[in-house]
């Protein structure tokens, strides 16, 4: 968690629900837009939202490691697959047609919009202050202590698991290999992790009580972030804009 | 009987699925103040006793349990688990599993406690501060507690408990992965602690350590408490080597002085003791 440290500007410092706004707003204009052109346009904004955030790169890199790979996959595919006449060129004994290439970027503009929302907004929001905010809107306290929990524990159970691979490998256990020689090693490390960080989670719910978890009275939270006034205005302007778009929306499939 | 801050009489409890009790007709009465160490052999019922005496049991491990524990003559179990933390601390004897995963730097992982207390934050930023430079561990505060070594996650759990300033501490063997300077340090703690009125339990296996600072020991066998009392009369029991149980290198240095024939006095547990004792006699043989 947290290992890369945000720029500190305008838009990184803005509340975690601003920035949810905005990011549930990009998605929302993102499925209702089927227009080639229009999606691309969309891209371009997030981009640009990206650059503004300082963090262009950054989200760039995430977005293709998550969705890129898929995309390239699916417009490959697509486009030889999807049924059309249209032929572009052929490759023995498929043929690529501009239905199918037409269809593959839409479906690959989509995945790169509503992932590009969604990665955008934990690219310039701490999982850390995303969960603080969605606390203190009301979300249980177990719910934020499950998800910041796990986030912490992921990397200390790689780290573990790894360290057992490495003991295996030093006491001649074959660790590389296939998948199958690999699964052989892997079973049997996972085993004693799995058991004891099942028991690990009984003595920690413990700790937990011993710490007050459970008081039912108001906490004090040290580390604290509070929406200020243009956090309001922002989030007020983007549900505006959101109604309006709707309803344009809604009145242009009318009309059109 | 005299009424203690902490009472069990007859306690009995058994595990689930387990066919023998872990602890067995367990009648105790702590008090005020008073410093407690618990001793016994691996797998005796220490660990159970203390999660008895904090309410885990039977609130958060199923199975049987008889007998009474009461909390200032009140049944413990009149209060939740979270309602006790402000008066009962618990350091739990695995350092990796108190670390709670609810913060990720150490300083908000000692004040989490404080947090659920709800105490103003600048109470908070002064008492953490204060309870880091005495455990020394002020430089790990920016840390992932995740990312600490065995020994160091054993004080940030300590520090955690320190910070809460409860009126009773429950510890189980808060310093078996440090070293002889920072478990003495603990110690040194323990004892500003019992100087300032808390009530401590304690397990622990160095003895050297708890002849020096308890007030009273008690010795667990297979879930029976076998013996119980002053330091000078539990540590100075010859008959408890037998019972597989640590004791002082001076009752064992004064046993074997006596059976070759010195006339060393009774119930001598620490170094010190001895050593007078010592000067004492080569005192009179001189003279
Ligand atoms: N959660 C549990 N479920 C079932 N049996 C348990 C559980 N915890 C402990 N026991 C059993 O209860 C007995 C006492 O265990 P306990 O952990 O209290 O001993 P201990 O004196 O603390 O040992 P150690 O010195 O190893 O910490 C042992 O026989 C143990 O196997
Ligand atoms: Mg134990």
């Amino acid at each position: 968690m947290g290992e890369i440290t945000l720029p500190k500007n305008r838009i990184t410092t803005l509340y975690p629900l601003t920035k949810c706004a905005f990011s549930l707003l990009i998605v929302l204009v993102a499925i209702t837009t089927f227009n080639i052109y229009g999606k691309l346009a969309i891209l371009a904004a997030i981009n640009l939202l990206a650059a503004l955030s300082g963090v262009w790169q950054l989200f760039n890199q995430r977005l293709f490691k998550s969705v890129g790979i898929l995309i390239v996959l699916i417009t490959l595919l697509q486009t030889f697959f999807y049924p059309g006449h249209d032929v572009l060129f052929a490759l023995g004994r498929f043929t690529a047609t501009r239905e199918g290439l037409t269809f593959a970027l839409k479906l690959g503009l989509n995945l790169a919009n509503i992932g590009g929302a969604i990665i955008w907004l934990f690219t310039v929001t701490t999982e850390k202050d995303f969960v603080l905010a969605l606390e203190k809107q009301g979300m249980s306290a177990k719910a934020s202590y499950v998800v910041l929990s796990t986030l912490q524990m992921v990397p200390v159970l790689k780290k573990q698991s790894q360290l057992i691979m490495k003991a295996q490998s030093a006491r001649g256990v074959e660790t590389e290999g296939n998948v199958f020689v690999r699964a052989k090693a892997f079973v049997p490390t996972l085993i004693p992790l799995v058991l004891s960080s099942i028991q690990g989670t009984e003595e920690r719910a413990l700790t937990l009580e011993a710490r007050g978890f459970s008081l039912d009275r108001p906490k004090t939270y040290y580390y604290d972030i509070h929406p200020e006034p243009r956090d309001k205005m922002l989030v007020t302007a983007t549900g505006i804009l959101a109604v309006a778009y709707v309803i344009g929306k809604v009145v242009y499939w009318l009309w059109v | 009987m005299v009424m203690g801050l902490i009472d069990l009489k007859n306690v009995t409890y058994t595990y689930p699925l387990a066919d023998e009790p872990s602890i067995k007709d367990f009648t105790y009465s702590f008090e005020q103040g008073k410093f407690y160490a618990i001793l016994g052999a691996n797998e005796s019922g220490k660990t159970t006793l203390c999660n008895i005496i904090r309410g885990f049991i039977p609130d958060f491990f199923q199975g049987e349990l008889t007998g009474e524990v009461l909390f200032n003559q009140e049944p413990l179990s009149h209060y939740t688990l979270s309602e006790l933390a402000p008066y009962m601390g618990y350091v739990f004897q695995n350092p990796f599993n108190q670390i709670t995963g609810a913060r990720d730097n150490v300083f908000e992982e000692i004040a989490y406690g404080l947090e659920n207390l709800g105490v103003a934050k600048g109470d908070i930023e002064k008492q953490v501060k204060d309870i880091m430079e005495m455990t020394n561990i002020m430089s790990l505060a920016d840390k992932n507690p995740f990312e600490l070594s065995g020994g160091q996650q054993q004080r940030v759990a300590f520090a955690s408990i320190l910070a809460l300033s409860p009126d009773i501490f429950i510890i189980d063997e808060p310093t078996s992965q440090l070293d002889p300077q920072e478990s003495e340090r603990i110690f040194d703690i323990i004892h500003q602690l019992k100087n300032a009125g808390k009530t401590i339990i304690l397990v622990e296996h160095k003895i050297e350590l708890i002849s020096e600072y308890a007030d009273e020991v008690l010795v667990l066998e297979e879930g029976r408490l076998i013996c119980s009392g002053k330091k000078h009369d539990v540590l100075s029991d010859i008959s408890l080597k037998e019972r597989q149980i640590d004791l002082p290198e001076t009752t064992l240095l004064a046993d074997a002085l006596r059976k070759a024939g010195y006339n060393i006095p009774e119930k001598l547990i620490t170094k010190e003791e001895m050593k007078a004792a010592l000067m004492a006699h080569i005192k009179g043989v001189s003279q």
